[in-house]
């Protein structure tokens, strides 16, 4: 279990959450993509963290973690509401509403 | 065996982004999803992150994917298309089951990180950033109350 790999398994789960954020058109995956790049970037952060023997990486992956959840919950409401007016949550009918 | 559980869990998080990319059913692209947050939490708890790795098993895990599921099957409403898998089922059960068990009791054997323990994390948020983690409270109790202004929200 190198420094390498753990960074390879961060690369690979940020490249996949960008290619979900682009290959999928509903804002649902679209979200969960941007947890999955999230997620990634954590590890990177806390191979960081063993690397430098460094407690704050942790506290920042710990806030990312919060701000995150904090942005799923506002964001879930938020496609609630759009699916119930257009009927689904995609990129083109949100792009289509104005304020 | 570490470097073995290591790659088998690397496996796992893969396998998991691969069948959220790749799955046409948006409910199973989720729940694809927690195999992937699972698996990442046991590599957090490998490389000594065990409280962390707890974290993003229940925060992500427990909490961001069962919301996007119910979501899924209240709103968008596609719970009742296509077959079920007990085999699949089974496997990423036994899959989080095997993880749990290297969070909470094989990990603090061959990984005794001191410095990146709860305590020492707790200190840290409450002596040195007090502020910051009370503004993260303050944001979770917003985002909370903001979530719901928006589902009351009449016509």
């Amino acid at each position: 279990m190198s420094a390498f790999s753990l960074f390879l398994l961060s690369a690979l789960l940020v490249a996949g959450g960008l290619a979900g954020f682009f290959i999928r058109r509903d804002l649902l995956t679209m979200l969960l993509s941007a947890e999955v790049m999230l997620a990634g970037a954590n590890l990177a952060f806390l191979v960081f963290s063993t690397m430098k023997n460094s407690i704050e990486a942790d506290a920042a992956v710990l806030v990312i973690l919060t701000v995150a959840a904090a942005e799923v919950a506002v964001a879930l409401a938020a496609i609630a509401v759009v699916v119930r007016k257009k009927g689904e949550a995609t990129e083109k009918t949100v792009s289509e509403m104005k304020g | 065996m570490w470097n073995l559980l290591y790659w088998i869990l690397f496996i796992l998080s893969l396998t998991g982004v691969g069948i959220f990319l790749f799955s046409s059913r948006e409910d199973r692209a989720v729940a694809a999803l927690a195999l992937t947050f699972a698996a990442l939490g046991g590599v957090f708890a490998l490389i000594g992150h065990a409280f962390l790795g707890t974290m993003l098993v229940i925060i992500y895990a427990g909490a961001v994917v069962v919301g996007f599921i119910v979501v899924v099957w209240l709103i968008v409403g596609r719970s009742q298309e296509g077959r079920s898998f007990p085999a699949v089922a089974t496997v990423v059960f036994l899959a989080i089951a095997f993880e749990l068990l290297v969070l909470f009791s094989w990990v603090k054997k061959p990984l005794e990180v001191k410095s990146f323990s709860p305590v020492v994390l707790g200190e840290f948020f409450l002596k040195d950033y007090l502020y910051l983690f009370e503004l993260t409270s303050l944001l979770i109790l917003t985002a909370v109350v903001s979530s719901l202004v928006i589902l009351r929200r009449r016509k």
